[in-house]
């Protein structure tokens, strides 16, 4: 049968009004807050105190401009009954590993000077931590300076890795110095795999790996420039890890991030940690650091990119090539000015497999190659 | 009779959606009342050739497509709301065929049109919009992070919505939905389908097409649709009546710790997720020659993982046998009790197994993981592999049948299987494989669809018991877990799809820490306790709102505390199991531009309405309830209370009117009491409908204001353990059959449990407990009492057990029978009317099995806990919720509430 039974035509006469709601659900809301500023000639930061007081903004002068990818810190108000915070979690601040912490908590000023400030807070991130840091601009460099202590309030021993992650602004990529061999961390397994130092830039989703050096460092690309979290030697020792995360996509996130070994504390015990943020600007990858001197190989060049004044350097680079000959060779870096670059004539090229240098009597250190 | 009662169903339900009539060849016409109909076509594709030409002719009374290779038989069935363009095509030829059958329609389109091709809805413009494939979103953990596809593409004007579509598990691993405009007033929507068809072989082939009215709601407009034409394909497999899927989950509460039955029952907690029952991932089975091994990630540990109902599996000293023999002693135990279903994470495997013994069968998508460091059993490096149709298919399946041989278990729950993940190895290959499609790299099989069949099979395994399948994310199961954070940022944007695609099967929310305080009130610390609580309880109504809304019940971890959640859970239980619904057609044109919760469950007769009014002011609204929308009928409404309810109803124009304030933050339910097949002449019917309500008998009624006569059927609502009897003007009448309605006429609808015959003040008033609180009644078996008995009486001793723990009464232990001791006489297959009787100081509870016995005790005990109520605090887990129990003490952790679902004051 291909009848069809129909309803009285003042039915249909009254089906056009459609009953979408006019209240729309999940509207973000900027949160407005505090923004403190840090400046010096070379460079400016932001702060967000009421954000766990993180560094949400690193700019340099043209051509270089922002370097951290923006810090987005909303409300979306989803119903009149539930409204939630929206974090990216970006900019420079501390977690604690397998701690969640709320980027959201505030931190109080308690000290600021034109190049300097301290904040502290109970509870930070919403844990059972006392946290007090102190950043500071160091004048006539590329460098920033922070120095966090924690303290345990939560009355019993806690373990706690401090972890901190870098995003740099889109497009960027990290810049990771691998340790080769497979190593085992504890809480995260067997990890790494590289048959030689390696500079890890790319691969989507989790990576766990096993640091080769003390700083690891994001790339702007297409922006000449390489920025560099750097930790006080022997920081990382056997249990430190280095950690990136992306969503697969290259022109999208991959992190750079550092987690560093257990802290054991007591309650009411504290614990600091160190770390600098340098700057390099004129470098495409980051091989190395010497001193507060980014290096980047490429090419049969170095390029030597200067975060802070430096005195000049001898250095003798180790190198082995395709065929497993090893070599070696001496360069005279010059003095450098913050901020200037060094390109220098190197005696090799791609055939390098590994490469190693040495200054003074500190034990040789790898070269991380892509 | 029969015929005419059919005619009036038919004006009922297809009164303004579209019909298909083919014309010539492979091409037919969409005829819409009132405009032109749409013109639309069966095409075929094949791979490297592209469209092919098609002859068509007639065989058996069925449409034939065909050319050299292929024969296609197609019949057209006149489904609610869609059509059915189904049959069998069959490859003729000597060769592999790689082809995409698809439907084709042109259609109107303007500016404002939307266009859905399953995932996302999107604006529909002057480009083309194409869904190619299941891969979508990732928008959830690594094990289920895909949605899957409603598959449909359709386009939805303001006030007329055009669809094509296929079936909503058909074993396919690639469909397509196109959008494709061709001037400024047309476009063609397509939905194809890629099969891979062996010489000789046959495949049935299903396409739905249509087109239905707008008035509500957007793409709902095409899920209802689609809920209305196949509702088999919605509901859970198992059946509605199935107990283990008709409650919330334990969440771990049972599985790991010693279960305490009371605590579950009193939760309505029906199942538990009885997690990684095995020692080696991809050995769920335990077998003796893959038992001692070295696991990858770290040596053998007792955790998390190991723990089942206290008592754990230590593999550094456990034998096969004795795990055997432990795993079987927990389920004999406990397994039917809380509902232990038993845990497979289908598409892993332990890595050296994996390689080892399954190398035919590793997965091998590079869009999605395919290693993990640890994961299931803690212990295990993991290998994705593809379940089906290779070797480790091959042993999963004896796995399946060796467990179920071997444990007494209600059901499987199903973790990870994911639509998007493709697999092009060996087993891709294997003609036996169903549902494999084609694309530009080479025949692949999809994994959501290798385990669909996996999830067929378990259905078939035991078909005097069925077992359930309980999937984590998509799939053919027949109750889902939501392993989402209501609090979390992705809910909202994951559950809509995910709910379409649930259909009418329960959903549990499995969340990681209930309500997420860290980040919900992330400044706690700082609040006093009256300011904690009163953050807390916008996200308890927000919860319980929730609920609702997504037809989902939450677990401990989001009623632990919430006593007003905890107080509705019956009713949002019932809700569910009636079976949730997409398109909620009911404007409320005083709300401008405030929004409501509102949710809609079941059809016709058998519809409840929710609205929560999240606003600190009530709000008074007028409801105007379009009939059509609820599936066709006229219904009459009233507020779903357990006591008693009144409302005025007004039909006309189709549509029921009825007027209510929604008090602030509480849920409210308007139920259908009647559905009327028709109306009087002038299309215009009032009725004022009350109910009263008790435990035993529950009497709707509906006084009419027709003022003539006019004939149509009566249709009362069906409600779970009542049988119901219909009367007109106090004469008995036949459900669904055409009467006579006089003017005036008065229905009435009289139910009688199936469990009491007594009034509830009867049940709750028998003397359980003393003047001082103490138990007061003896458990009496007969002298030959079976097992059954026993473990019943065991229940009810239990019971005690739990409120003398929880100080409810002031003892747990029962007095022996003796003169003057009241009696509670238990009695299993003896004979009598199953249910519970009070006569005097002595109750009887009887029942022809043990698992109705059950079901029975359960039904007294909820009516006991009226007497005897527990509300439990804020449950505690992981980090944030001990410490908060820490700041302001656990038992200060209740939020404030009040009873909502009784009108009588002395009720409340």
């Amino acid at each position: 049968m291909k009848i069809r039974f129909f309803h009285c035509a003042a039915f249909m006469a009254t089906i056009c009004a459609t009953t979408l709601s006019a209240y729309e659900r999940g509207v973000e809301h900027p949160r407005r807050q505090e923004i403190i500023l840090l400046a010096s000639p070379r460079l400016a930061i932001e702060i967000m105190p009421e954000s766990a007081g993180r560094i949400s903004s690193i700019k340099l002068p043209a051509p270089y401009g922002e370097l951290l990818a923006p810090s987005r810190v909303s409300e979306i108000e989803e119903t009149p009954l539930f409204r939630y915070p929206k974090d990216n979690m970006n900019g420079i601040f501390e977690l604690f590993w397998e701690n969640r912490i709320n980027g959201s908590n505030p931190m109080r000023v308690v000290a600021q000077t034109q190049n300097s400030l301290t904040m502290e807070c109970r509870f930070y991130g919403n844990i059972l931590l006392d946290l007090t840091r102190q950043i500071t601009l160091v004048p006539d460099a590329l460098e920033i300076r922070v120095q966090s202590t924690f303290t345990n309030r939560s009355g019993k021993v806690w373990k706690l890795r401090p972890w901190i992650h870098l995003v740099g602004t889109a497009p960027s990529s990290p810049q990771i110095p691998q340790q080769p061999g497979t190593h085992r961390r504890p809480g995260f397994g067997i990890v790494g795999n590289a048959p030689a130092p390696k500079l890890f830039t790319f691969n989507k989703n989790n990576n766990f790996l096993p640091p080769g050096a003390n700083w690891l460092g994001v790339k702007l690309n297409g922006k000449k420039i390489v920025w560099a979290l750097t930790l006080p030697e022997k920081t990382l020792q056997n249990d430190g890890i280095f950690y990136s995360w992306g969503d697969g996509n290259r022109g999208g996130i991959q992190t750079s991030e550092v987690i560093w070994p257990e802290f054991q504390l007591p309650n009411d015990g504290s614990a600091t940690i160190n770390y600098s943020i340098l700057i390099f600007p004129g470098l495409e990858q980051l091989n190395g650091i010497i001193g507060k001197t980014g290096i980047e190989i490429k090419d049969g060049k170095l390029t030597a990119s200067f975060a802070a004044d430096e005195a000049e350097r001898i250095i003798t680079f180790f190198y082995k090539t395709a065929d497993g000959s090893e070599n070696s060779a001496t360069v005279k870096l010059p003095s450098g000015k913050a901020g200037s670059i060094q390109v220098l004539s190197v005696p090799w090229n791609d055939r390098i497999i590994e490469a190693a240098w040495q200054i003074g009597q500190s034990p040789k250190q790898p070269l991380f190659l892509p | 009779m029969k015929h005419f009662v059919l005619l009036s169903l038919c004006l009922a339900l297809f009164p303004l959606s579209g019909q298909v009539n083919f014309t010539s060849q492979n091409k037919f016409v969409l005829n819409i009342p009132g405009q032109t109909g749409c013109h639309g076509s069966i095409f075929v594709i094949e791979k490297d050739k592209g469209l092919l030409e098609l002859r068509t002719g007639n065989a058996n009374g069925k449409l034939v497509i065909s050319n050299q290779d292929f024969s296609w038989e197609i019949s057209i069935e006149h489904l609610p709301r869609l059509d059915c363009i189904t049959g069998v095509i069959r490859n003729t030829s000597n060769r592999q065929l790689l082809l995409e059958p698809g439907i084709r329609l042109l259609v109107p389109r303007k500016n404002g049109d939307f266009y859905w091709p399953g995932f996302d809805v999107f604006d529909a413009g002057n480009t083309p919009l194409r869904r190619l494939g299941f891969k979508g979103r990732t928008s959830k953990h690594v094990a289920g992070g895909l949605c899957q596809p409603f598959p449909t593409s359709a386009l939805i004007s303001d006030s007329r919505v055009y669809i094509l579509g296929g079936r909503m598990y058909e074993l396919t691993s690639y469909t397509a939905s196109e959008y494709l405009p061709e001037n400024d007033s047309s476009a063609a929507l397509q939905f194809s389908q890629r099969i891979v068809l062996e010489p000789g072989e046959e495949l049935t082939l299903t396409f739905f097409c249509g087109s239905v009215p707008r008035r509500f709601d957007r793409e709902q407009n095409v899920v209802e649709a689609f809920y209305e034409a196949m509702p088999a394909d919605f509901r859970p497999f198992v059946g509605e009546n199935n107990p283990y899927i008709r409650g919330i989950h334990s969440q771990y509460t049972a599985w790991a710790n010693r279960p305490d039955y009371e605590a579950e029952r009193r939760r309505y907690a029906t199942l538990d997720w009885a997690y990684a029952p095995f020692k080696r991932d991809g050995d769920c089975y335990g077998r003796p020659d893959l038992w001692e091994y070295t696991p990858l990630y770290r040596p053998f540990a007792v955790t998390f993982c190991q723990y089942a109902v206290g008592e754990n599996f230590d593999y550094r000293v456990l034998t096969c046998e004795e795990f055997h023999a432990r795993r079987k002693s927990i389920f004999q135990r406990f397994g039917r009790k809380f509902g232990f279903s038993f845990y497979i994470c289908s598409a892993w495997c332990e890595k050296q197994l994996a390689e080892s013994r399954y190398a035919d069968s590793l997965a091998d998508d590079p869009s999605v993981p395919l290693e993990l460091a640890t994961w299931c059993t803690g212990h295990d490096s993991e290998r994705r592999v593809f379940p089906l149709a290779n070797n480790f298919g091959r042993a999963l399946m004896q796995d399946i049948i060796d467990v179920v041989n071997e444990l007494d278990m209600p059901g499987f729950a199903f973790d990870c299987g994911t639509p998007g993940v493709h697999h092009y190895g060996p087993a891709a290959g294997n003609p036996e494989l169903k549902g494999r499609s084609w694309d530009d790299k080479g025949i692949f099989c999809d994994e959501l669809c290798a385990l669909n069949q996996i999830f067929d099979f378990i259905h078939h395994l035991r078909p005097d018991d069925p077992l359930y399948v309980w999937k984590n994310g998509e799939g053919k199961a027949d109750i889902r877990m939501i392993e989402t954070d209501l609090f979390g940022p992705i809910f909202s944007s994951w559950m809509p799809l995910t709910r379409y695609n649930a259909g009418q099967r329960p959903c549990v929310l499995h969340v990681k820490e209930g309500y997420l305080f860290a980040s919900t009130i992330p400044h706690w610390r700082t609040l006093t306790r009256a300011q904690f609580i009163r953050e807390w309880h916008k996200l308890g109504d927000h919860l319980l709102f929730s609920d609702f809304e997504y037809g989902m019940s939450n677990s401990i971890y989001g009623y632990g505390g919430n006593l007003q959640a905890q107080y509705t859970l019956p009713e949002l239980l019932e809700c569910i199991n009636l079976g949730w619904r997409a398109l909620i057609p009911v404007a409320t044109p005083e709300i401008g531009d405030r929004m409501l919760y509102r949710a809609r469950y079941g059809r016709m007769a058998d519809t409840i309405l929710f609205y929560g009014n999240p606003y600190e002011t009530d709000i008074p609204l007028t409801f105007i309830i379009d009939n059509y929308g609820l599936g066709g009928g006229y219904q009459l409404f009233l507020p779903k209370m357990r006591d008693a309810a009144q409302m005025n109803n007004t039909i006309a124009n189709g549509d029921t009117t009825i007027t209510y304030t929604l008090p602030s933050r509480k849920p409210v339910l308007f139920e259908a009491a009647f559905s009327l097949s028709a109306l009087p002449a002038d299309g215009r019917l009032s009725a004022e409908v009350t109910s009263e309500k008790d435990i035993h008998r529950m009497i709707y009624s509906a006084k009419l204001g027709n003022t003539a006569s006019f004939r149509a059927a009566i249709t009362p609502r069906n409600i779970y353990n009542f049988n119901v009897t219909l009367k007109l003007n106090g004469k008995l009448i036949e459900a669904g059959e055409i009467v006579e309605i006089p003017a005036g006429a008065e229905i009435t609808a009289e139910y009688r449990s199936v469990y009491f015959v007594n009034p509830a003040s009867e049940i709750v008033s028998f003397p359980f407990t003393d003047n001082r609180n103490r138990p007061s009644f003896a458990i009496v078996l007969p002298d030959d009492a079976s097992d059954d008995e026993k473990a019943i009486a065991d229940y009810v001793r239990d019971y005690f057990r739990f409120t003398n723990q929880h100080r409810i009464t002031a003892g747990k232990d029962l007095p022996a029978a003796a003169a003057g001791v009241p009696q509670l006489h238990i009695r299993i297959g003896r004979g009598g009317s199953n249910g519970i009787v009070r006569n005097g100081n002595t109750l009887t509870l009887t029942a022809e099995n043990f698992r109705q016995a059950v079901q029975t005790y359960i039904a007294l005990a909820r009516i006991m806990d009226r007497r005897f109520p527990y509300y439990p605090p804020m449950a505690q887990h992981f980090q944030t919720t001990p410490a908060i129990a820490r700041k302001f003490g656990i038992e200060n952790l209740r939020l404030p509430w009040s009873r909502c679902f009784e009108t009588r004051p002395e009720a409340r």
